[in-house]
């Protein structure tokens, strides 16, 4: 009994625990850092802004400011589906030119907030082109489940290092 | 006061003290005020014998900051012996003898010339020691020993604040100038500079601190009235502004990590030295002339007193009756003070005077000119602007919501109609904070006229009207630099010499005079002058050579005169005989486009021009008309629309199969299927089915494709953040009546598509 609880005690030190909303896309879990989560609201018409990055759908109102949004199926060139009432925007805080922006990510349906220790948490090793690695921050393991954990900084960068990086993969 | 608080206020300090930590001057701030608390008389009443010890303590708090803790350690440890010795000599009563760490700290002090020595030393004496010592930091570097990469906000607010500071100081140099007995003007003009002499010794940058200090020193004898400022010394100390503000430019660009320029400190400070010396000189002849001496009003302590219920209005007569009475039987001493009149009287107490004469202060400096208004980051007010549109389009989507029509019942009415008031006056009111008088840009010109004018050896008036009128406040700077050029043109090329104008029989005096008023939703400012005008014949010769004009053409004066503004007209060779800055005034007029307004010039030949220039009141909302291209809504500045109308199929022409073109009113225009840029679907695709919208860019005029035309509509612009911002086409966004966003078109980036 005494051993157990040692053992406990050890498997926490051994990482610190962090929140991760989880999020379902095309029947995978992913994963973002809640800290970078700012609110999740409902699906709505998107106003399309024409000359832009093909992944970035369009542009919203999110209380008197526009603010663009990124569809994560087409980011990761998953099949396109039709959104339906459980179509989620995630607007996200990430990293700019000058401070901190606002962002909306297109997502088939929010699951849960989960824990998870730096321990759960296992590096990516690359599965796919689409996707490079430096988008996936790792992999969580959960009892039945495996999350995959995003850089959401790197995947909605303006930069298209990913971009070329697949392109040069698949070439 | 009771040595309790004496006591606590030691206790206080000793902590402070063991808190402080070597290089962190900030916190020498509380230190300097407890002391200060320590020194009132109502506190060290029956205690003066620790007075000594006090002003020696802060005199050592002085050097430390002035020495930048060059031994911190000994510096700290100084400090809390001398207060411990005040704690001991608290408990020994008066009797115990003269300290050692005051003699240490006289020693301290001695040992290292310091700069508040240094500056208010008798430069005469002292001057040989003060060269040797500057010489080795003062032209080198600007920032010795100042750590930037800590408490940047902190230099950032510095530097906005010592920019405001010196631009009230320019402005009323210039009032003082007319009227240089005014002891409130000088006073006016003193304060800041104490205040950015005393932040910038605070924030260690030695080198604006002693200058500041210089010209502080200068105004304050001044105010002492030992001598007048006249035309030389307000002329120095507006290079002093100048010399300070250039200063502060460096300061921001080593905060962003550049290298600052050296600047020739040393000069400076004996140009300032010398004048201060001669106005001394001068002193004996001027001080009689200042006999009736000019009292700034302020309310009287006896009011304040009143007011503030400590004392009847009877015991205030009383009291008043008493210092004539006084006055009377004593003329030849100084009149009674009312407070000690009535704390004679035991009609109140020291505290409740000592309050009101701090009352009558703040009162004093509230007339002298700062006004009661806060500071409030933009972001905050674009934040409320934000949401206080988000508001408005939620209570009209309410107020035509089906539901809520169906159960309108005469209360919902009536508060749904008090929503709407209240919503579309809390707009109004959130717009208008993003409004400032025009006074500050049109304060700055008075200084432009004033060098211009000694510059140019012309006598000018500048007469300004409409001051209070206003304009948003991301305007006001983009504003100015069209407006100087243009001051500058009139000073330079408008206005004649004082003998050419006695010649042609006007004042010798020239005028010019600012105006700005409200007008269709735009501002309006005029620039006026009574010169000679604009020499149109030169204008129409030069017009021609250029080939902007034919032989033939019979252009009005007015456009004669706008001719000026066209590109590549004014750089070459000169209109007027005087010349130009290298600037031409097709730079002007880009940049009053730029804000969306317009420049027009007109002339009368020999009685003087007027430039009148139009610009909008705000720049975040713009006229525009609402299109819709298939699915999406779009709306063209109105500025750019010329027309819109539905072309007959005659007037629908293509070249090779391919370029598309309609004929408009003779002319061939090129046609721009908004579907085919942006990507979309269109409802329509035969122009005659659908609406073309012809627009003009740098009148170049072309027609847009559109399917329904909605309407014009004022909109505010958002930008689209950085990730989505140069596409072609688009300038940005918009939020609608439904709360979706627009977009508005970028006529001139479609145009060179």
């Amino acid at each position: 009994m005494e051993e157990y609880d040692n053992m406990a005690e050890v498997a926490t030190a051994s990482g610190n625990e962090n929140k991760y909303l989880s999020f379902h896309l095309a029947d995978e879990l992913y994963g973002l850092d809640i800290l970078k989560v700012r609110e999740i609201i409902g699906i709505q018409e998107v106003t399309k802004v024409p000359g832009a990055e093909e992944y970035l759908i369009g542009v919203i109102n999110l209380r008197g400011k526009v603010i663009p949004v990124a569809d994560l199926r087409k980011r990761f060139v998953l099949p396109m589906r039709e959104y339906d009432a459980r179509t989620c925007i995630v607007v996200v805080e990430i990293a700019g030119e000058a401070g901190p922006v606002s962002m909306g990510v297109v997502v088939d349906a929010v699951d849960a907030v989960v824990n998870l220790r730096d321990d759960q948490i296992e590096k990516a090793p690359v599965f796919s082109s689409e996707i490079s690695r430096d988008c996936i921050k790792g992999l969580g393991k959960l009892e039945d489940k495996v999350v995959i954990i995003l850089n959401i900084d790197r995947v909605c960068s303006a930069d298209r290092v990913t971009e070329e990086l697949s392109d040069e993969i698949n070439e | 006061m009771s040595q309790e608080k004496i006591v606590q206020l030691l206790n206080d300090l000793a902590a402070d003290v063991v808190m402080l930590e070597p290089g962190d001057l900030s916190s020498l701030g509380p230190l300097l005020n407890s002391i200060e608390e320590l020194e009132k008389p109502d506190i060290s009443a029956g205690f003066e014998y620790l007075l000594p010890r006090a002003e020696q303590l802060r005199d050592a708090i002085v050097t430390i900051i002035f020495e930048e803790f060059k031994e911190p350690e000994k510096s700290i440890e100084l400090l809390s012996r001398s207060i411990s010795e005040m704690q001991e000599a608290l408990r020994n009563g008066a009797d115990s003898c003269d300290s050692v760490a005051v003699e240490e700290s006289k020693e301290f002090e001695g040992s290292e010339v310091s700069v508040e020595r240094k500056t208010e030393a008798d430069a005469a004496v002292e001057e040989e020691v003060v060269d040797e010592d500057q010489s080795q930091d003062s032209d080198d570097e600007l920032f010795v020993g100042v750590d930037f990469s800590q408490d940047q906000d902190l230099y950032q607010g510095f530097i906005a604040e010592s920019n405001e500071h010196l631009d009230t100081i320019e402005e009323n140099i210039l009032n003082l100038e007319q009227d240089p007995e005014n002891l409130e003007i000088l006073n006016s003009i003193f304060r800041p500079f104490h205040t950015v002499k005393g932040v910038s010794g605070f924030m260690n940058l030695k080198q604006m601190n002693v200058i500041a200090h210089h010209l502080e020193n200068l105004l304050d004898d001044a105010r002492n009235q030992k001598f007048y400022l006249d035309g030389d010394a307000t002329d120095l100390i507006l290079d002093g502004v100048d010399f300070l503000k250039k200063m502060l430019e460096q300061l921001n660009l080593a905060l962003e990590g550049g290298t600052p320029e050296t600047m020739p400190v040393k000069p400076f400070l004996k140009r300032v030295d010398t004048l201060h010396k001669v106005l001394l000189g001068g002193e004996a002849a001027v001080e009689s002339s200042f006999d009736d001496e000019i009292v700034p009003p302020a309310p009287k302590i006896g009011e304040i007193l009143v007011e503030e219920g400590v004392i009847s209005p009877d015991d205030l007569e009383g009291a008043l009756a008493e210092q004539q009475v006084a006055a009377a039987a004593e003329p030849e001493k100084a009149p009674k003070k009312l407070g000690k009149i009535l704390v004679e009287q035991k009609k109140t107490d020291v505290k409740s005077v000592a309050r009101a004469i701090r009352q009558q202060k703040q009162k004093k400096d509230v007339a002298g000119g700062a006004g009661s208004s806060i500071k409030v980051d933009m972001e905050k007010l674009d934040n409320l602007v934000d949401m206080v549109g988000e508001l408005v389009i939620v209570q009209a989507m309410i107020h035509q919501d089906p539901d809520i029509a169906g159960l309108a019942t005469r209360k919902v009415t009536e508060n749904m109609a008090q929503l709407g008031r209240i919503t579309s006056s809390l707009q109004k009111v959130a717009m208008s904070m993003r409004m400032v008088p025009i006074k500050q840009t049109f304060g700055k010109m008075v200084r432009l006229v004033r060098d211009l004018a000694k510059k140019t050896e012309k006598e000018i008036d500048l007469v300004m009207s409409g001051e209070e009128t206003e304009i948003d406040r991301n305007m006001v700077d983009l504003i100015y630099d069209p407006m100087v050029h243009m001051i500058r043109n009139s000073a330079d090329h408008g206005l004649e010499t004082p003998e050419e104008r006695r010649a042609s029989g006007k004042n010798e005096t020239g005028n010019i005079t600012l105006k700005a008023y409200h007008g269709g939703g735009n501002v309006i400012i005029e620039i006026i002058d009574d010169g000679r005008g604009l020499n149109l014949e030169k204008i129409r010769e030069k017009a021609i050579d250029k080939g902007l004009l034919s032989e033939n053409d019979q252009p009005t004066d007015q456009e004669l005169c706008n001719m000026i503004l066209a590109p590549g007209f004014s750089t070459a060779d000169r209109v007027t005989d005087v010349s130009g800055r290298g600037v031409g005034m097709d730079v002007v007029k880009k940049a009053i486009e730029k804000l969306r307004g317009v420049i027009e010039i007109d002339t009368n030949p020999g009685e003087g021009s007027i430039v009148t220039i139009k610009v909008p009141l705000t720049l975040a909302i713009i006229d525009g008309m609402v299109v819709i291209v298939g699915h999406e809504r779009y709306i063209i500045p109105t500025l750019n629309v010329v027309e819109s109308l539905r072309p007959l199929k005659e007037q629908y022409h293509t070249v090779q199969g391919e370029g598309e073109l309609i004929k408009v009113r003779d002319h061939l225009l090129p046609l721009v299927r908004l579907h085919q840029v942006f990507h979309s679907e269109a409802q329509t695709s035969n122009p005659w089915e659908a609406l073309v919208v012809v627009v003009e860019h740098e009148s170049e005029q072309f027609c847009l494709l559109v399917d329904e035309l909605v309407g014009k509509q004022e909109i505010v612009i958002k930008s689209l953040g950085e990730r989505l911002k140069d596409l072609p086409g688009i300038a940005g966004g918009a939020i609608m009546g439904d709360g979706r966003v627009g977009l508005i078109l970028d006529v001139a980036g479609l145009s060179r598509n």
